[in-house]
């Protein structure tokens, strides 16, 4: 394969968007709309093929006993460029990219495969097609760009999706407001990645990722720490736009409001893919963030602050969609927790698992958001298993992966973060706050036991709530939906072992043949992450990957154990149908904490002072120098404006024409001369 | 024979009289009009995208008394300027297709206007452009006094003794160089002009030199029409009174008028006093920029809302210009040719809701895209290129400046880093304007009957709509075409010293 084919990989599914897009302008006004099936058919096959490219363009493993790595680059063309400033459209498909476009093309095809169930009677269903292939291609861009810039082009790509997404059902305020909010909130991450990158290129003088790595990995001790505040500084406002992407604290509040666009598109954009932009932009710059320890530091902090706020905020949610809104939101706080501790991979490998599972738990949930037409308070299920097994089938193993319960895909996932976060070593002034982080991640993990086991409860395991003639309406699965729930249930059970491998010896496969990702990203990662290791020396691991183990499994059961004792005959009280499913009381508060701090240092300060500047300084000035203008109009008065003031159309006109003529009849003299 | 350049003006001058003659048909005649200039910059612009230089093209000079000449030609950011010139006058013609006041009279003036403009745009000679530049105020004053608004001639009188002020100075400075320069070889040739910037330096003038007095007047006569707060009051106003084509003529081009001043005349012949006040500048376009942002927040009328936004993203070109830097020249000059798409655009489109509600209140809307599902994708790509997201024509300009001031170091990298704000202060006011006029419920039941954007209207829209994805999606032939007359410049400035 040609290393010039790797645009197809981005432009199948763009191409989708634009035929959808087409059909869904042309049938606008058509009662009908646009033919489904052919919509389906492209807004399928786009992301399908793009993921068969992948799998063929695959770059081989690498790693140091395999020689260089293949990594297939190309520039198609200048974007546009100053001088010594281009941005060259540059395409990467190194070992990092392909991991990411592994599961964004195949899960995001089956996705787009279950969206044609869920979407299928939906009057804008060419139109959301459209939004979700253009949502690829963006993804792929920001996956695949070689440089700051062209990641940029595909991170503002995913963003623009997101907001058409999320505000897919526009006519609904809140919904609406849910898609400016997200994109808002993005924004005042882009403030950061902008500037963050200018502040690189000052140091670096490339805004290209290998010039970047290049120059961290060669810069000396002096270089270092001249340009150290700098670098500092830079790696903190990249940051900055991955709390926007990722929902970190301060910027988490818009993703729990962004489940207002439809289900696949939670699963894809909000749980799989576009919100583990901001850790796969840390892992590309990993280079840079081992140089900035400080930097990396607070990535730790505030992933570990955001993946307790999420559990517990998880904990208090009646509406099934927010509850694993804010369990992605801690979930995406456990893989900062990973990069922060400079075991970029481990938060790559979580991010993959997560897709996985996470994508299962979302779409399981549409199932039955789906079954229950549009039902989505959890208090108003209750022992559906045996009315929707597929969506149940996979929820349980989407379950199994995030409680972390051996062996699925997030118990190893979760394990290897909490050992590298046990062993690990950053400073915050003299004190190693490496363990303690993996102590409130231990109780985290536990949390999250307990919040998922209460979902899990709540909707399946739980006495049925449902009335007889609800029972009876639920409406079944169909085969488009059916289809990736079990492949991704699948994932959700084995997705792990591409770390750990299994012991095949038996059948004459070596035991590392399926744990691909363990060495894959080693010619991506392995040097910041030895260079992370060499400085902040790892503490003696002994038996201590068992006893890690053990512990959080243990931690997991329990915390399943609580949800389930404390929910297993379901809510205290059944609400009526329609009636608030937001938390009040303590959690709440706890809930909307992010929300009414940006709302009252943010939010209502700067509109305040818009509105301050129009209305006292803008107007006063305003004021006073249209009463100077109308006091000079009348010292004047006479003449052209008494003209236009008595509005005297004709005198008027044979001024300006005159005028005119004059200057017409000056360049004629001199062109005949 | 008469040049192409010549015909850019003779065209809509002749046409303004056949206007006066044509009655019903004087749009036919303006728009036909129009079409010369359009088709003569493009191939311009063309001609510099196919082989980029700083030289001036398609040059015709015929002189005239006291040194003076008609001197016309185009290097590249003249090119680029008069194809937009021709490209929005077109469009605004189109816009007001179906003027129902004297026709005639509106489309007589709109050419003459024209005509007045290209000169501006492509003329070399400093009487020339001096008597242009005020003469086009005489039909913008009309334009906006007689078709405007309930308070139509408060808003005219107040736009022309802005304008009319800020430039007075000007006069003086045409008279003072003529009068400076040795007899033999009086000339007011700009690029003969730019050569002698010594003798200005040396010159005193009531105890500044002349250089200093000149860059003053230029830079304030520039100002006002780009306009750079604080001197950007009457832009509003002017906005909100004037006609909804008015409104496009005033964002496509006029407020190009003051950046190619300073471009033009402040800059080249005035490099020593470019480099002393350039820091002032940088902040006045940076002040602009989150000023006129903020207060877009506090807007309630459409149109006002979209002639804050323009006033910000103008500060660009003043951020850009000032540094120095190749990608800052180049992207505030890339900034003003994708404001001059994108503004117009958006004021077409609060014309095409005032045409139907008649009235201009964001409150007043609410769940248009139902209705009027195109007008909504228009409102909302408009929006985005203004929020400047890549892949749309805002961006690139705005890109380019922000990295120049990056590279600019020391604190121009911070002026860069305040206008950066822009792009979380833009995304709000657009957003949460299109979040208030085309998304949730239909608020105003009357409204669902508002037909979609007709045929007419269609026609004015979807040429700028392509543009701003072309220049946004592949930006690299309008840098390119624009570049080498700004490095010019920059060798020719930072040379002085």
């Amino acid at each position: 394969m040609d290393a010039q084919l790797l645009w197809l990989i981005p432009a199948l599914p763009l191409a989708a968007a634009l035929v959808n897009g087409a059909l869904a302008l042309g049938t606008a006004r058509d009662a009908y709309g646009a033919p489904r099936a052919l919509v389906a058919l492209l807004a399928v096959l786009g992301p399908a093929l793009s993921f068969a490219l992948t799998l063929a363009l695959w770059p081989s493993a690498g790693g140091p006993l395999e020689g260089l790595p293949e990594v297939y680059r190309a520039t198609y063309f200048t974007w546009f460029a100053g001088s010594g400033f281009a941005l060259p459209f540059t395409l990467v498909l190194d070992q990092l990219s392909a991991l990411m476009l592994l599961f964004v093309t195949g899960i995001g095809a089956l996705i787009h495969l279950y969206s044609v169930g869920y979407m299928w009677a939906d009057r804008g269903f060419a139109r959301f097609m459209c939004y979700m292939n253009l949502f690829m291609a963006a993804m792929i861009v920001l996956v695949m760009g070689g440089s700051l810039p062209v990641t940029f082009l595909g991170w503002e790509g995913v963003g623009l999706c997101s907001y058409l997404l999320i505000g897919f059902w526009h006519e609904r305020t809140a919904y609406a407001d849910a898609a400016r909010k997200a994109f808002v909130y993005n924004r005042v991450g882009d403030l950061g990645f902008l500037l963050g990158a200018f502040a690189l290129l000052s140091v670096a003088g490339s805004l290209d990722y290998a010039a970047i790595s290049q120059w961290c990995r060669s810069a000396d001790a002096a270089r270092l720490a001249e340009a150290g505040p700098l670098l500092s500084l830079a790696a903190l406002a990249i940051f900055l736009g991955c709390c926007g992407k990722s929902a970190q604290i301060p910027l988490a509040a818009w993703l729990p409001d962004a489940m207002a666009g439809p289900t696949p598109v939670s699963a894809l954009i909000h749980a799989a893919t576009m919100v583990t932009a901001g850790v796969f932009l840390v892992a590309r710059l990993a280079d840079l963030y081992v140089v900035a320890p400080q930097a990396l530091t607070v990535v730790l902090l505030v992933g570990c602050a955001t993946a307790l706020w999420g559990a517990i905020a998880g904990l208090v949610q009646h509406d099934i969609k927010k509850a694993l809104a804010y369990s992605t939101v801690s979930q995406l706080g456990f893989m900062f927790m990973a990069a922060g501790s400079g075991a970029f991979s481990v938060a790559l490998f979580h991010v993959f698992t997560h897709a996985f599972f996470k994508a299962a738990l979302f779409l399981a949930a549409g199932a039955v958001i789906h079954g229950l037409h549009h039902e989505q308070d959890m208090r108003r299920m209750g022992g559906l298993r045996p009315h929707l097994p597929i969506a149940y089938l996979a929820a349980f193993y989407g379950w199994w992966a995030i409680v972390g319960l051996p062996f699925a895909a997030g118990f190893f996932s979760k394990d290897l973060i909490l050992e590298h976060l046990w062993l690990g070593h950053n400073e915050l002034g003299a004190l190693n706050i490496a363990p303690l982080v993996a102590g409130v991640a231990l109780l985290t993990a536990g949390l999250t036991a307990v919040y998922m086991t209460r979902v899990m409860t709540l909707v399946f395991w739980s006495p049925c709530r449902l009335d007889a003639e609800a029972r009876a309406h639920i409406a079944p699965t169909p085969l488009t939906m059916s289809v990736p729930l079990l492949i991704l249930a699948l994932g959700s059970l084995v997705a792990g072992f591409a770390w750990v491998g299994l012991p095949l010896d038996a059948l004459g496969i070596p035991p590392d043949a399926l744990a691909f990702i363990k060495h894959y990203l080693a010619p991506v990662l392995a040097a910041p992450e030895q260079r992370w290791l060499a400085a902040h020396p790892h503490g003696e691991l002994g038996n201590l990957p068992w006893a890690i183990a053990g512990v959080g499994t243990l931690v997991a059961a329990l915390g399943a154990l609580i949800g389930y004792a404390v929910w297993r005959q379901g809510p205290a009280q059944v609400p009526s149908a329609g009636s608030e499913t937001a938390p009040s009381g303590w959690g709440g508060h706890w809930t909307f904490a992010w929300d009414r701090l940006a709302e009252w240092l943010i939010v209502k300060p700067v509109f305040a002072l818009g509105y301050a500047l129009y209305w006292v300084i803008e107007l006063a000035i305003l004021g006073i120098s249209g009463w100077l203008a109308m006091q000079a109009a009348r010292a004047l008065g006479a003449g052209y404006l008494a003209v236009v003031q008595r509005a005297r159309l004709r005198a008027n006109l044979l001024c300006a024409v005159l005028g005119g003529a004059a200057f017409l009849a000056v360049v004629i003299v001199f062109v005949v001369r | 024979m008469i040049g192409a350049l010549t015909w850019s003006v003779l065209a809509p001058l002749l046409a303004s009289v056949l206007c006066l003659l044509a009655g019903r048909a004087a749009r036919w005649v303006a728009l036909g009009a129009m079409l010369v200039p359009l088709a003569v910059g493009s191939a311009a612009l063309v001609s510099f995208v196919r082989q980029p230089g700083a030289d001036f093209r398609l040059l015709e000079s015929y002189p005239w008394a006291l040194g003076a000449a008609w001197t016309v030609g185009v290097d590249g950011i003249g090119a680029a300027l008069l194809a937009l010139t021709g490209l929005v006058m077109s469009i605004a013609t189109i816009s007001a297709w179906n003027e129902a006041r004297r026709p005639a009279a509106y489309h007589a003036l709109v050419c003459l206007l024209t005509a007045a403009v290209v000169t501006v745009f492509t003329t070399l000679d400093l009487l020339v452009f001096y008597i242009a530049w005020e003469a086009l105020l005489l039909p913008m004053l009309a334009l906006i006094g007689l078709w405007g608004g309930e308070q139509r001639r408060y808003a005219a009188i107040k736009f022309f003794l802005f304008t009319l002020a800020g430039s007075i100075l000007m006069l003086a400075l045409v008279i003072a160089l003529w009068v400076v320069q040795p007899e033999a070889t009086r000339s007011f040739d700009i690029r003969q002009l730019a050569g002698q910037w010594r003798l200005w330096e040396s010159t005193s003038v009531l105890g500044v030199s002349l250089a200093r007095f000149g860059f003053v007047a230029v830079l304030l006569a520039a100002l006002v029409k780009v306009p750079a707060v604080p001197l950007h009051t009457w832009l509003p106003h002017a906005h909100v009174q004037a006609p909804t084509a008015i409104s496009v003529i005033l964002a496509g081009i006029l407020l190009k008028l003051g950046v190619y001043a300073l471009y033009r005349l402040a800059w080249p012949l005035f490099p020593l006093q470019a480099l002393v006040f350039d820091h002032w500048i940088a902040v006045l376009g940076v002040i602009g920029i989150l000023w006129a942002a903020w207060v877009a927040l506090g807007q309630q009328d459409l149109k006002r809302l979209v002639a804050y936004a323009s006033v910000s993203h103008m500060g660009f070109c003043l951020l850009g210009l000032a540094g120095l830097t190749s990608s800052g020249v180049t992207g505030g000059m890339v900034q003003a040719i994708t404001h001059g798409l994108g503004s117009p655009l958006l004021f077409l489109l609060v014309g095409v809701v005032y045409d139907r509600a008649h009235h201009r209140r964001i409150d007043g809307f609410g769940g248009l895209a139902t209705p009027m599902p195109r007008f909504a994708w228009a409102l909302l790509l408009a929006s985005l290129s203004g929020a400047g997201l890549p892949g749309l024509a805002g961006f690139p300009g705005e890109a380019l400046v922000l990295f120049g001031s990056y590279t600019a170091g020391g604190w121009w990298s911070w002026l860069g880093a305040l206008a950066t704000l822009s792009v979380v202060l833009s995304a709000a006011y657009l957003l949460w304007m299109l979040k208030r006029v085309i998304y949730g419920p239909l608020r105003h039941p009357e409204q669902a009957a508002f037909p979609d954007l007709d045929a007419r209207e269609q026609a004015a829209i979807l040429p700028l709509l392509l543009l701003l994805l072309l220049c946004g999606v592949w930006p690299t032939p309008l840098v390119a075409a624009l570049r080498p007359a700004c490095e010019a410049l920059i060798t020719h400035v930072t040379g002085a010293p």
